[in-house]
């Protein structure tokens, strides 16, 4: 179903050097289309292993992750390049916008690599900076942006696409508490309007509270789930 | 990715690097012009000599000599007849033969005041003459009378005026007359159409005697100046010179046997050919008939040859500096990726495929070879430029006419230079692009 989230019995160990360090150890989770999920815990526990797993940016050792009824751990890498452009949108901690380019640009660059002809795009990409915002801002470069701001850049970006489902690793973890608080508003805002499904890593409770449900993990397990 | 979308990145990209493009370009350039400069040189060259053949000779044109055959005994010659003409004329690509035979003396050419010698003397088969495109100045062509000649163009140009009191000045009097001399250019051109010549032939009886004979010829008619014409020459029909031959003693003793049988020998025949391209297919069927030949067309043939080796070498000294550029190309290429990792990441996150990827890159270094091999073009354009405006001593063609270029850049060299450039480009691209494509994102990502 669109916007779905399937995970069956996932486990992950990293390689490190010679040493195998296993980061996942059997994660079971189902999110529904349009839920919003906040993933807590410890530095060190896994959520944004899975998180990433379930971007489909690296292949899990283990278990099986289905995302809008595909099984993504079955895809080759093109396949997932392209699965992600029709799916999913990713919020980084980092904003990780490309400095050379305006607001607008950034934005536009998504659906470049989707081929959407030049007029249509602009209009899109216009109208997501809008949503979040920064109608003024559209031509400004990264560096000329505050940190709230880039991230509203980074979310127009995420969103611009048309995704169904809404992957965040952090997304306030740079910004101070106000703007973090701005920023998880406007994801709960557009999870609302859009019927998008978010899973947000964040280890701030008090912005996790926003959710419609709290994992938390631990040493790579889920330990506890609350819903809000 | 629409390809376009693709050139707006990737022309961004490079400005972002503005110095390190510029002198990676700059090495594609330096290649380019090295290979448009040292092959526009060859072309140039190239056609200058052929130039100079074309103006010194009409190449449709060929002489055709008696040949030898080789037998196990002494040599036998194959001599050239009505035979000959005919086994010729049916070689496919011949237009025409004529028949010629020289005369073996000096005539004394004589035209009421006016005189001349060092004329060529040469008795042709008339009826051909306009199958050889001669065209006239004035008058008309051998009618196939006995007593007619036609001039060539220069032959007034040699007429100058008999001293009156020879006596005097017996010695001045057969001075050689310089035909591009002052007076040549400034005096009126002696109209000798339509007038009776007296060519007078002298020979030797012995005893320091001699005996001469005069001929009247009426001139019917002045080629036009044109290719293959050498000098002052009186066309005459064959039987003409043959008697003239004849009275000389200049019959040799094949001619004498010949007449008995009636049938003529000839020195040597003119064959026009239909068109360059044919040239040497009648050329070696002439060949194979026995009779000597040879053609100009073969000279160009040796100096085509000649030039494309000259061409090669240069051209290939150009591809070696285009080598080193490649290298340079990919270099900058490596680095790039290496700065640009996180970015690539991003982009891959973003839903940028890996041909997406692949193709940024070589769109990249496609288009660091093109900007370079754009410069070099316009580098190569300016040296040309320069060379074909340094004084042109030496480079007079054969005729003096027309001063050629030293250099020439023909529009394939251009298309050749951008092309090959952004192939050089592309090519330097594709280990770097590939290793781009193949940057986990994670991996990308995490890096700071």
């Amino acid at each position: 179903m669109t916007g779905s989230i399937e995970i069956y019995d996932l486990k992950h160990t990293f390689k490190l050097g010679k040493v195998d360090v296993p980061v996942l150890h059997g994660i079971n989770l189902q999110v529904k289309p349009g839920e919003f999920v906040a993933l807590c815990g410890a530095s060190g526990s896994g959520k944004s292993t899975l998180l990433n797993l379930v971007g489909g940016l690296a292949k899990p050792t283990q278990g099986k992750i289905v995302v809008n009824d595909t099984d993504i751990t079955s895809l080759n890498e093109n396949q997932l390049c392209i699965f992600r452009q029709k799916n999913l949108g990713f919020i980084f901690q980092s904003y990780n916008l490309i400095p050379s380019l305006t607001a607008l640009e950034n934005v536009e660059l998504t659906l470049i690599f989707a081929g959407i002809p030049p007029k249509e795009r602009k209009e899109k990409a216009q109208a997501f900076l809008e949503l979040v915002g920064l109608a003024d801002r559209m031509h400004h470069k990264p560096n000329e942006l505050s940190g709230g701001q880039q991230q509203r850049v980074s979310i127009a970006r995420a969103l611009v696409n048309n995704p169904s489902v809404v992957l965040a690793d952090e997304p306030t973890g740079n910004l101070d508490s106000r703007n973090g608080q701005e920023i998880m508003n406007l994801m709960r805002k557009i999870n609302r309007e859009g019927k998008r499904t978010f899973l947000v890593v964040t280890h701030d409770l008090s912005l996790a509270k926003l959710a419609d449900r709290i994992i938390f993990l631990r040493d790579g397990l889920v330990v506890e789930e609350v819903v809000a | 990715m629409r390809f376009f979308d693709g050139i707006m990145l990737v022309w961004r990209n490079l400005l972002r690097r503005k110095s390190r493009t510029f002198l990676t370009a700059l090495g594609v350039a330096i290649g380019t012009a090295a290979i448009v400069g040292m092959i526009a040189l060859a072309i140039g060259l190239k056609e200058n000599a052929i130039k100079s053949f074309d103006n010194f000779q009409d190449l449709t044109v060929l002489d055709v000599y008696p040949g030898w055959r080789e037998t196990a005994g002494p040599e036998q010659m194959i001599k050239l007849t009505e035979k000959s003409v005919a086994e010729i004329k049916k070689i496919p690509g011949v237009v025409g033969v004529m028949p010629q035979m020289g005369l073996y003396t000096n005539v004394e050419v004589q035209m009421g005041r006016m005189v001349g010698d060092s004329m060529q003397v040469i008795g042709v088969d008339a009826s051909e003459a306009e199958n050889f495109g001669f065209e006239l100045e004035e008058g008309s062509f051998l009618s196939g009378a006995k007593n007619e000649a036609v001039i060539s163009y220069l032959v007034p140009d040699y007429m100058y005026q008999k001293q009156r009191n020879s006596r005097k000045n017996k010695e001045e009097e057969n001075y050689y007359m310089d035909p591009f001399g002052e007076d040549t250019f400034n005096k009126p051109r002696l109209d000798m159409v339509n007038k009776t010549l007296n060519l007078t032939l002298t020979r030797y009886t012995g005893e320091n005697n001699f005996e001469t004979r005069t001929f009247k010829v009426r001139v019917k008619g002045m080629l036009k100046e044109g290719k293959g014409q050498w000098g002052p020459t009186i066309y005459l029909p064959m039987d003409l010179v043959q008697e003239m031959n004849r009275w000389l003693g200049n019959t040799g003793s094949d001619t004498e046997r010949n007449r008995g049988k009636n049938q003529a020998e000839y020195e040597t025949l003119q064959v026009k050919v239909a068109s360059r391209t044919e040239v040497q297919q009648v050329v070696d069927g002439i060949k194979a008939l026995g009779y000597q030949t040879w053609s100009p067309m073969e000279a160009i043939e040796e100096i085509n040859s000649f030039f494309n080796v000259v061409q090669l070498i240069l051209g290939g000294i150009g591809a070696i500096s285009l080598l080193v550029a490649s290298i340079g190309i990919m270099n900058t290429m490596f680095m790039s990726i290496l700065e640009r990792t996180r970015e690539i990441g991003i982009m891959k996150v973003l839903g940028a495929t890996i041909p997406n990827i692949r193709e940024m890159f070589l769109l990249e270094s496609g288009l660091i070879g093109f900007l370079g091999g754009l410069s070099g073009l316009a580098v190569g354009y300016i040296f040309v430029t320069l060379v074909n405006m340094a004084p042109q001593s030496g480079l007079f063609d054969m005729t003096g006419e027309e001063i050629g270029k030293i250099a020439v850049i023909p529009p394939w060299l251009v298309a050749f230079a951008l092309g090959f450039s952004i192939f050089i480009g592309v090519i330097s691209g594709l280990l770097p692009a590939h290793r781009a494509a193949k940057i986990s994102p994670l991996q990308a990502l995490r890096q700071e």
